[in-house]
């Protein structure tokens, strides 16, 4: 058993390894001059850097990347010295918001977190019994229904279906904000109504996030439902003079849970990451967000810092799901 | 020649019409499982009191795309209290399906009981007007007067059974079991008759414990009972089917334990409640032939504890030849042959029978190769009216041509369905 | 007795005509025995029936078909097609119209005389116009056809889709075909690169990677070519897992014992017996990789980082939706790329679920 997590965690870092030398030559990739110009216009818009001059903060971040040397020696130095920087926890300073990126993201989660998990928690309880319903009623009328909405849930982008829902509920019938967390409240207001106008800000993003997130969950509860449904066990738990309820909620929905319970873990990185689409359609100060506006500037240490962390969340993802698997399920003994 | 078979293919216009026909049939056979109605509209009447469940033209068919499969097709037999029925054919024949039908288990919305009635006799809750069972109370007598005992709230102390739940007032009826909705057919489901399937590898559920999965079975049937006492059940049972360490295997998983292991704790837990009768679907196929015999041997060591009866579903000639009293031999959906278990192996008389007994591996004969039937069990959607086995038959007559032959009986005991005997009629 | 005897021989007699008779019989039956009463159809042809059988997997092709269609013939029977949906009064050299501003007629000397003003004008460029018969979807900010655009766009979005696919699927084959029948180090390899692949966040590489496109300046047509060399780059890792478990599970089952004792050559035993088993999962996932594909164009083209300056795609064009302008004021704009990526997205999840439930032997219906 220990034997196995220290083999899967050795093998976890083998991958974050493999992923910083993919990002790390990606950003190498980028013409120093554009990165120069980049550096610049941010620092330009950002008020001049914070007291700190162009110059130096160039020099910090040549000096950060390795980005003097363009012999292939001296990529592979660079890159032994952004390692060397990153494993003791020192990600770089963020042009735009000039701050280390590791506060950067930090502070900015919180948002995320609280939008992608509530928006979880719906998806959980709507999908799983929908997903259970339709599979007891195969080919009814309701899984018909239900097959073909959530089929189209899962086909529409966020973007566009985003944009609709902007364009629908905060535009035309002015029920909701098109964005952002908080109107302009009077500054005599309590904590309390600026809670719930934080709220009120969230409806629409969640309700995005929703609408498209249970069709695939809802979909794959219903296929593990059908298989378990076909399983000689549960022509057993029938023999014994169970009632059907009693058959699906105890025999069935402990099998379909196995799977389920797996993929949770698969939402890690959505979780602590952020949805960046949706976060910029909504305009939401999350890490999602930020990391987007990063990305068109150009925004090197945070760009490389947030890569990072998202991959990092990934790999524990998958550790997690090898565990959980072994929790839900009693036929799996970890290190087999 | 070669347009004929084609018009044999179901073209896409014709199975979907199929499909939608089927939809609209299975929907009400499916709300008549489901409907709620009073005990008379399934109440029934024995043919022979000494039986314990009598199939009546009993049809049972899976309305799929491809046409309406006829799996059982009018069978007719009956199971005497106490004595064990071997239902013999090969894959495909019908047998699972008859036994299905009796727990009303056949996969819906597709499998359906169509047509005929199993007739059940059974040990039914009396109820009082409103539907509720009548409890027994534990009586005491208090200056000579017989009155119900009271706890220490007040309340009446229920009178405990055998298995340690309340008792209730108890009727011998009669139930047609194909004319049951779901739900009244759910006290008889593991209380009066209990199953034991073929696959012990995927019949217990892989996350609940043996424990878990044998205490749900006391607690749902034996009103009353304390957890205590279910385990005390259940490790009971487990005792009985010859399982050395009942408390470590309560604890265990299924995954746990070897195939003969699970098959003892699938009987442990069709033994629970006591059954009037046990349905044993090819308990042995999946087993190696050492557990086989062991399990065989249990369950009839059973049947004498519990005095009930079996209905062994096998394909296995040996099996029903140690273990039956009376045989039913099907084929393609329907009773060909039947009689106690020496008029099947001393003198079979269908041709069906014979060429099965004639493929049985023996040790002392010098035959070099097995015996095998020519041809194929014939494809069950739309069935000719003649007699099914009559391409692969040996002995083929001119009258075979004619319609199905009826079952005749050539002695009390044994009957057949071929056009080679008459009523009353042994010709060996 | 002697009655008896004969009676018995009679029935010898009877026997022996019998026989014959039961052959003939045999014979007649051949033409109708039960076994042939049904035909068992060939698993190609099942798979084809229980696939058109589906409603909503016909639903989904009809709708590709017409996508198709719109995409590939449309642009063919519009007149501005020709540049890039650019109508041709754009430019002010082609044409120029004579407009007559003024009439004036006045008499000089008891002749009549009629003069007219008449000014050269550059037409004005029909910018962001409304819907006319012309125009079916108006004209965008530069005054080109907003319908040309969206038919045209559609053959880019869908062509990028398609290479994308065939190529991730060559390369998952491939890899995944090696690791899978290789075993040892060379699976070792390939299947830490797949999971290094799949620990990569998607988007905020491709982001990356569009952000150095540009500040290389590659701007014009070709930067699709990268964007689709990108895209199959970071999306091949999953063919490669699939192919590699199904060939793992595949090496273990008897019939490749049987190739192997019969000795076949490793192509053979690839080519032959391993591939057809893989292939309906691979034109399953092709199928849903297809839409995801769309997706990830659209989604990029909305950030504005996909396709090159003017060129239409879908995505590019429902880039309007993020300016408020737009968004609010010119549904036309917007709206109508986006109903073809999701009808797009939709029809494929469609005929992928389609395929996948009719290759399933385990399908009931």
């Amino acid at each position: 058993m220990v034997k196995y997590i220290i083999k899967r965690l050795l093998l976890s870092l083998l991958i974050l390894f493999g992923v910083s030398v993919i990002l790390y030559f990606l950003v190498r990739s980028m013409p120093v001059s554009y990165l120069e110009q980049k550096l610049a216009a941010s620092m330009g818009s950002a008020g001049g850097g914070g007291g700190v001059s162009y110059e130096t903060r160039l020099q910090e971040l040549k000096e950060y990347y390795g980005l003097a040397d363009d012999s292939f020696w001296g990529i592979c130095k660079g890159y032994w010295s952004w390692l060397v920087k990153f494993v003791s926890g020192d990600m770089g300073v963020s042009f735009k918001y000039n701050q280390p990126v590791e506060k950067v993201i930090f502070e900015n989660m919180g948002v995320s977190f609280a939008i992608s998990f509530i928006s979880l928690i719906l998806q959980l309880v709507i999908a799983i019994p929908l997903g259970i319903k339709c599979a007891c009623n195969q080919y009814g009328k309701l899984d018909y229904t239900a097959t073909v909405l959530t089929m189209i849930g899962i086909s529409f982008p966020t973007f566009f279906f985003g944009s609709l829902v902007i364009k629908i509920f905060a535009l035309e019938l002015g029920w909701f904000e098109t964005g952002g967390l908080n109107s302009n409240l009077p500054v005599t207001a309590t904590d309390w109504e600026y809670f719930v106008d934080m709220l009120w800000h969230l409806v629409l993003p969640m309700f995005v996030l929703v609408i498209l997130g249970i069709g695939s969950m809802m979909r794959y509860t219903r296929t593990n439902t059908l298989e378990v449904l076909n399983a000689d066990y549960i022509r057993t738990a029938r023999a014994k003079g169970l009632s059907e309820n009693k058959v699906v909620y105890k025999h069935v929905f402990r099998n379909t849970m196995i799977p389920l319970v797996t993929t949770l873990a698969g939402v890690l990185p959505g979780l602590f990451g952020g949805s960046m689409i949706t976060e910029t359609i909504f305009d939401i100060p999350g890490i999602g967000n930020i990391a987007y506006s990063a990305l068109r500037e150009g925004d090197i240490p945070f760009i490389m810092g947030y890569n990072m962390f998202i991959a990092i969340l990934t790999v524990i993802g998958i550790l997690l799901t090898d565990i959980m698997y072994a929790v839900v399920d009693p036929r799996v003994k970890l290190g087999k | 020649m070669a347009e004929e078979k084609k018009s044999h293919y179901i073209s896409g216009k014709e199975s979907r019409r199929i499909a939608k026909e089927n939809i609209k049939i299975t929907k009400e056979f499916e709300k008549r499982k489901k409907r709620k109605c009073v005990e008379e509209e399934y109440l029934s009447e024995m043919k022979d009191p000494a039986n314990i469940v009598e199939f009546d033209d009993l049809h049972t068919y899976f309305y799929t795309d491809t046409g309406v499969v006829k799996a059982v097709n009018g069978v007719s037999f009956s199971i005497p209290a106490g004595s064990t029925v071997g239902v013999v054919g090969e894959s495909g024949c019908g047998k699972s399906v008859t036994s299905l039908s009796l727990m009303q288990l056949v996969q819906g919305p597709t499998g359906q009981i169509v047509d005929g009635s199993i007739r059940f006799r059974t040990c039914a809750f009396r109820r009082d007007e409103k539907g509720k069972k009548i409890p027994v109370y534990e009586t005491e007598i208090v200056d000579g007067v017989e009155v119900v005992k009271k706890d220490s709230k007040g309340k009446p102390v229920h009178a405990k059974n055998e298995l340690g739940g309340n008792m209730y007032e108890m009727d011998e009826k009669v139930y047609d079991i194909a004319k049951m909705p779901i739900e009244a057919m759910r006290s008889i489901r593991g209380r009066e008759i209990s199953m034991i399937f073929q696959e012990p590898m995927t019949s217990l559920n892989p996350v609940f414990t043996i424990g878990n999965q044998l205490d749900e079975v006391a607690f749902l049937h034996i009103e009353g009972i304390s957890k205590a006492n279910a385990k005390a059940r259940s490790i009971e049972m487990l005792n009985l089917v010859g399982i050395a360490d009942p408390e470590g295997v309560y604890k265990k998983y299924p995954h746990e334990l070897s195939g003969g292991m699970r098959q003892r704790v699938m009987i442990a837990m069709s033994l629970l409640c006591n059954p009037r009768l046990i349905i044993a679907d090819e308990p042995t196929t999946a087993l190696d032939v050492t557990i086989q015999a062991q399990i065989l041997d249990l369950l009839r060591e059973i049947k004498k504890k519990i005095n009930g009866s079996i209905m062994l579903i096998t394909h296995d000639l040996g099996v029903v030849a140690e273990m039956a009293d009376f045989v039913v031999v099907m084929y393609a959906g329907k009773v060909i042959e039947m009689g106690t278990a020496e008029d099947i192996f001393d003198r079979p008389l269908h041709p069906y029978t014979i060429g099965l007994q004639k493929s049985k591996p023996t040790v002392d004969g010098e035959v070099e190769s097995l015996y095998c039937i020519p041809g194929f069990v014939p494809n069950p959607v739309d069935m000719p009216n003649y007699c099914y086995f009559r391409d692969r038959c040996e002995k083929c007559r001119k009258e075979c041509a004619g319609e199905y032959p009826h079952l005749v009986q050539v002695s009390p005991t044994h009957s057949v369905a071929c056009y080679l005997y008459k009523e009353g009629e042994h010709n060996d | 007795m002697e009655e008896n005897k004969a009676f018995e021989e009679e029935l010898e007699n009877s026997d022996a005509v019998l026989e014959t008779e039961t052959t003939e019989t045999t014979e007649d039956l051949h033409g109708e025995s039960l076994g042939d009463r049904v035909k068992v159809l060939s698993p190609g042809r099942m798979v084809m029936k229980r696939f058109f059988r589906s409603k909503l997997s016909m639903v989904g092709l009809i709708t590709l078909i017409a996508l198709f269609l719109f995409s590939f013939i449309g642009p063919l029977f519009s007149q501005w097609s020709g540049n890039n949906g650019m109508t041709a009064d754009k430019d002010p050299a082609n044409i120029k119209d004579i407009v007559v501003s003024q009439r004036i007629e006045f008499e000089v000397d008891g002749e009549e005389i009629t003069a007219f003003d008449i000014a050269v004008e550059t037409p004005t460029v029909n910018k962001e116009g409304d819907i006319t018969w012309d125009h079916w979807l108006g004209t965008d900010e530069n005054g080109w056809d907003l319908f040309t655009r969206l038919m045209l766009g559609g053959r880019i979005s869908l062509t990028i889709g398609f290479v994308v696919v065939i190529l991730e699927t060559i390369i998952g084959v491939v890899l995944g075909g090696l690791a899978g029948y290789f075993g040892g180090w060379v699976d070792q390899l390939i299947m830490r690169i797949v999971d290094i692949l799949s620990c990569i966040p998607t988007l905020p590489i491709m982001l990356i990677l569009s952000a150095t496109l540009t500040a290389y300046e590659i701007l014009d047509i070709s930067r699709l070519y990268y964007l689709m060399i990108i895209l199959t780059l970071f999306g091949w890792s999953g063919i490669a897992r699939l192919v590699r478990g199904q060939i793992l599970s595949l090496r273990e089952q008897e019939f490749m014992l049987a190739a192997k004792c019969s000795g076949l050559s490793t192509g053979r035993k690839i080519f032959k017996h391993l591939l057809p088993n893989v292939l309906p999962q691979l034109i399953v996932s092709m199928t849903l990789g297809l839409g995801n594909i769309i997706l990830t164009e659209a989604t990029l083209g909305y950030l504005g980082l996909g396709a090159p300056l003017g060129t239409a795609t879908w995505g590019a064009m429902i880039n309007y939706a993020t300016k408020d302008r737009y968004l609010s004021g010119y549904l036309n704009f917007w709206v109508p790329p986006g109903i073809c990526i999701t009808l797009a997205i939709l029809a494929f999840n469609f005929v992928g679920d389609g395929l996948r439930d009719a290759f399933d032997p385990k399908m009931k219906r």
